[in-house]
């Protein structure tokens, strides 16, 4: 009898650790509470592939951290995702910060991180000249990088589903069986899987995930970050400026996106672990925010504001990754996945597979022989030249109909993202990016929901923006 | 991918698009028209209420009647390729490629007309704290939903600003059923014209909250309410004035931007204006390239984007037939009190120019003045809420004799005696 | 409408809408005599006094129209109608139904609510092709 593996959340972490996982031959399920994969931490956060020298050395932070930034390249190209290797200053304004540098740049060295440099103000203006006149040096990593996180899980589902992950979506866990030691089932709202294996990757959620199956508690500490995001018109700094760390968190940084706007933020709030849903941006939150970034940029100007959002980060007391298999034998924990998890995220998932199922639990995988390592994104024109887009609109004449004018996303590109999964608004947007530009969807999101009707057969007041509390409209006008 | 020949192509079929092609068109120029919607019109289709086409037509229209009226003038004399969005503009080779199901189009052009109008500012930019809820639109957005695809946005809305759409819409809903509890305004008072105040509001005894703003939108999937707090002479919240109100739709008219992507990095642009420079021949700083309407700065009646549109078409078609324009030679310099203000520099081509502009704040009665000397009295209050229009008599002012350019000061000299 | 009815008195506090100027003016109305101020042309006295017997106003909506290619066609009262039937004009076009296609202009309803004025159509819409 083959395997049974099913792993909990489809963010980036549950996503990526599924996409390894599909490499082998067995049964695999991953189940996601919500309508679609990657909206949890995966879905606001800083979208940053950190260099690796701001973990303490010896945790498994730092260990990942260096591994899953070297995958990234390779991964990007086998998914197809946008990655950028765009370079991080962590930048000092006083003697006693450019002392934390040479730890930083210390630290770094031991944790394996290539090329880092301490750069004089000269140097650093000259790459950053929107930068505070008042700053002393910086720590240059030029590895870091920067990527879309949902797509970069969305991209390791959809392969993994071709080579036969099954996908749950809007389904929650609410029991795991352990008969004699051992994980037995995983009991949803929507039925139950007869599994040996359960990979906990549950986020903010994961320590209650852990409880249910009787494994050694934790706590997960929710940290609230609260952001806010430029539009593409805003040129404010060529690679992602962090302020001088501090023992709890990075700061609030001002970053470049991987589409052409600019981040700031996040805060980090801790809230208790009943607000864990808690996703509010709050007045002094984004006060906060303006406040640091125009210490680092005082010419930051506000009036290119697209929009706020806040992201929740899983914090844990030890401040570190939560990776290994429990006293319940078969349950695994990937939990605790604080900053740098998105980065870790394709290292942790090798390990996961490589150390803790076959070595760890013994238990022997085969590869599969026709394992699929491609996938290819959702033709856009923006990555065609005018010729190929000519071929593509030749296949499929609605590529050639634009329905969000801001980011070029075509009607083939919203019906191809159906298909491959949307049901509901946020589907569509955060797979192609429509409705993301400066306008914010005031003119695509009728014909989008029109569309969304019409191909999945469903009247168009049924459609929901993402959970089912969310609804778009409220009735006819007219019967 | 096709490549074609045009004499003039005009890129937006709203009101000042279509103005521009009729108007192109009467010279036998070939005239094409591309919409990036499936079909012409632009915001006419959706705005069901009256108020269009008093200048150009003399009676009060309501939106699709004025399309109507103005597709009935064309009688055919242009082409018209709807769902065709303009990707990229050759500045050197004066070539437009666009993309569309047809496939992708390389036009070769006599002259551009650029007439996309205009976007609505998204709630999103006001940075309102709160969870992210929908339930949450602009208004044109709900005009769109409820016009034309006959459907209700929720039941219970109040409305964020208090310019003349979100007037229209506060009606228009309480028309449809929903419960509209108030418009919210920042400013001590109303935005939009006086008439729709009272047939919108007054006579719909929906109440409006000037001084107010909102401070926290409350909710989880949908929204569920919103705190209203009063705000001081600086727009700073009152400490202890939050007052909750229980909706479950919220419709945001904070303002129009004007909408010209495809001319970035391309021509000149007036900051204030937000969109190309432009002269009295609705000319860019480019010579092949024109623009009108809502495209250029915010205007407030279709009529004015209506006028625009027919002179770039003209000179679009002068231009394309070989004709050499005339250079600039006055550059119009904002002076007191002016804001928003088209054109932006004379030829002295034509005798008669007609100028559009906003006052910055709103004043108390004054004078136009165009180089110092009376354009135009105002003896009521002017607010940047109402756009002037005013006709320009350009043989009373003085042209360089010169290559140079010089300036014309623009003024609006405030004198609370004349009211 | 910003009336008090006080002692068979009733006051109006109006802005006229009639030109840019806006105008405001107060009308006192007892006894069948009526006296208002405030007006600077003739236009706000007639403006004035049609609000206080009985304001019209020009009503826009949407009927739901079959077989067409829309669902909506947009209508209008081809003359200013008493704003007091605003409510009942609106029961009535929220309940009919009429089928495409319709031409701009062309009568929807006759005489609606004996004001004389007709509901007529603002939109062309064609018959849908099935």
């Amino acid at each position: 009898m083959k395997l049974r593996i099913a792993v909990i959340g489809a963010g980036i972490v549950g996503s990526l650790i599924s996409r390894e996982l599909s490499k082998y031959d067995l049964e695999l399920h991953l189940i996601e509470k919500n309508p679609d994969v990657g909206w949890g931490t995966t879905k606001a956060n800083s979208a940053i592939i950190h260099a690796g020298y701001d973990d303490p050395p010896g945790t498994m932070r730092a260990r990942f951290c260096v591994l899953g930034n070297e995958l990234y390249g390779e991964l990007s190209r086998e998914l197809d995702f946008d990655f950028r290797r765009i370079g991080s200053h962590v930048v000092a304004f006083t003697e006693e910060e450019m002392e934390i540098l040479e730890d930083l740049m210390d630290r770094g060295m031991k944790n394996g991180v290539q090329n880092l440099r301490i750069l004089d103000r000269e140097e650093l203006l000259s790459m950053e000249p929107n930068l505070n006149p008042s700053v002393k040096a910086s720590l240059w990593a030029p590895s870091a990088g920067i990527t879309e996180p949902w797509e970069v899980a969305i991209s390791a589902v959809e392969n993994a589903m071709e080579n036969g992950l099954n996908l749950h979506l809007n389904e929650r866990v609410l029991e795991i069986s352990v008969e004699r030691g051992k994980v037995r089932r995983v009991k949803t709202n929507k039925g139950e899987y007869d599994v040996d294996i359960v990979i906990n990757c549950a986020g903010v959620h994961a320590d209650d995930i852990a409880k249910m199956a009787g494994a050694e508690p934790f706590d997960i500490l929710p940290r609230k970050g609260e952001y806010i995001l430029l539009d593409e018109d805003a040129h404010v700094v060529n690679s992602i400026i962090f302020p001088t760390p501090t023992k709890k968190s990075k700061g609030i940084l001002i970053l470049p996106t991987i589409d052409g706007g600019t981040l700031l933020g996040p805060t980090a709030e801790d809230l208790p672990k009943s607000k864990k849903d808690d996703l509010e941006t709050t007045k002094d939150g984004i006060e906060r925010i303006k406040r640091a970034c125009l210490k680092l940029v005082p010419s930051l100007n506000f009036s290119r504001v697209l929009k706020t959002f806040a992201g929740m980060r899983a914090e844990t007391k030890k401040m570190d990754f939560i990776i290994g298999k429990t006293k319940v034998w078969g349950f695994i924990n990937v939990a605790g996945m604080r900053s740098p998890g998105l980065t870790a995220a394709p290292a942790i998932a090798k390990y996961v597979v490589e150390k803790i199922i076959q070595e760890d639990l013994g238990v022997g995988l085969e590869r599969k022989k026709n394992f699929k390592p491609f996938r290819k994104r959702i033709p856009h024109i923006e990555n065609y030249g005018l010729e190929e887009w000519e071929e593509v609109v030749k296949k499929d004449p609605r590529f050639g109909k634009m329905v969000c004018f801001c980011n070029k996303v075509s009607e083939g590109e919203i019906v191809e993202a159906i298909k491959r999964g949307a049901r509901t608004l946020d589907g569509v947007k955060f797979r192609t990016k429509a409705g993301f530009g400066k306008c914010q969807g005031g003119f695509c999101t009728l014909r989008i929901l029109e569309i969304m009707s019409r191909e999945l057969g469903i009247p168009i007041e049924e459609i929901k923006l993402n959970n089912d509390e969310a609804s778009m409209m409220n009735g006819k006008v007219r019967e | 991918m096709k490549k074609e020949k045009v004499d003039v192509l005009v890129v937006g079929g709203g009101a000042g698009g279509i103005a521009g092609a009729i108007s192109a068109s009467r010279y036998g120029v070939k005239t094409l028209l591309i919409e990036r919607e499936d079909r012409v019109g632009g915001v006419l289709n959706q705005c069901i209420h009256n108020g269009f086409g008093v200048l150009v037509y003399g009676e009060e229209l309501t939106g699709p009647e004025f399309l109507f009226k103005l597709l009935e003038e064309s009688k055919g004399d242009f082409e018209v390729r709807s769902g065709e969005t303009v990707l990229r503009i050759l500045k050197d080779e004066k070539v437009v490629i666009t993309v569309s199901k047809r496939g992708i189009t390389c036009y070769e052009v006599g002259a551009l007309v650029v007439a996309t109008g205009a976007r609505e500012r998204p709630f999103s930019t006001l940075m309102i704290p709160g969870p992210r809820v929908s339930g949450i639109y602009t208004a044109g957005v709900v005009q769109k939903m409820v016009n034309i695809y006959n459907r209700l946005p929720g039941k219970k809305a109040m409305v964020l600003g208090s310019g003349d759409i979100g007037l229209i819409m506060a009606r228009r809903l309480k028309l449809e059923g929903v419960d509209v509890l108030g418009v919210i305004e920042i400013k001590d008072e109303v935005g939009g014209s006086l008439r729709n105040f009272v047939q919108c509001l007054r006579d719909f005894e929906i109440p409006l909250l000037t001084k107010h703003t909102i401070s926290k939108v409350h909710g989880n999937g949908r929204i569920k309410g919103v705190t209203v707090v009063e705000v001081d002479e600086n727009f700073k919240p009152i400490d202890g004035s939050g007052k909750f109100f229980e909706i479950d739709t919220l419709v945001v008219s904070v303002g129009l931007i004007p909408q010209n992507q495809i001319l970035e990095g391309l021509v000149e642009f007036d900051p204030i204006n937000g969109g190309p420079v432009v002269d009295d021949l609705q000319r860019t700083n480019i010579e092949w390239i024109f623009s009108a309407g809502n495209s250029i700065a915010i205007h407030d009646l279709v009529d004015f984007v209506y006028e625009e549109g027919v002179v770039a078409g003209r000179n679009a078609a002068r231009l394309a037939l070989g004709e050499r324009l005339p250079r600039r030679k006055l550059k119009l310099v904002r002076g007191k009190n002016i804001g928003v203000m088209v054109p932006n520099y004379l030829t002295g081509d034509e005798n008669r120019v007609k100028m559009y502009m906003r006052v910055r704040k709103t004043m108390e009665g004054g004078e136009l003045r165009v180089q110092g000397g009376r354009v135009r009295k105002y003896n009521f209050k002017v607010r940047p809420g109402q756009m002037l229009d005013v006709v320009l008599d350009v043989g009373r002012l003085s042209f360089p004799t010169g290559e140079r350019i010089e300036s014309c000061e623009v003024e609006f000299h405030e004198d609370r005696a004349s009211r | 409408m910003k009336t008090e009815l006080r002692d068979d008195v009733v006051e109006m506090d109006l802005i006229c809408v009639v030109c840019p100027i806006g105008c405001s003016i107060k009308l006192r109305a007892k006894d069948g005599k009526v006296e208002i101020v405030g007006n600077r042309c003739p236009k706000g006295y007639e403006y004035a006094m049609d609000e206080y017997r009985d304001p019209k106003r020009i009503l826009t909506t949407n009927v739901r129209v079959l077989n067409g290619d829309h669902e909506l066609l947009s209508v209008k009262t081809d003359s200013p109608i008493p704003k007091r039937l605003i409510w009942e004009m609106m029961r009535i076009l929220k309940n009919i139904r009429i089928e495409a296609p319709k031409e701009v202009g062309e009568i929807i309803l006759e005489n609606v609510l004996n004001t004389g004025a007709n509901i007529v159509s603002t939109r062309r819409i064609m018959r849908r092709k099935s």
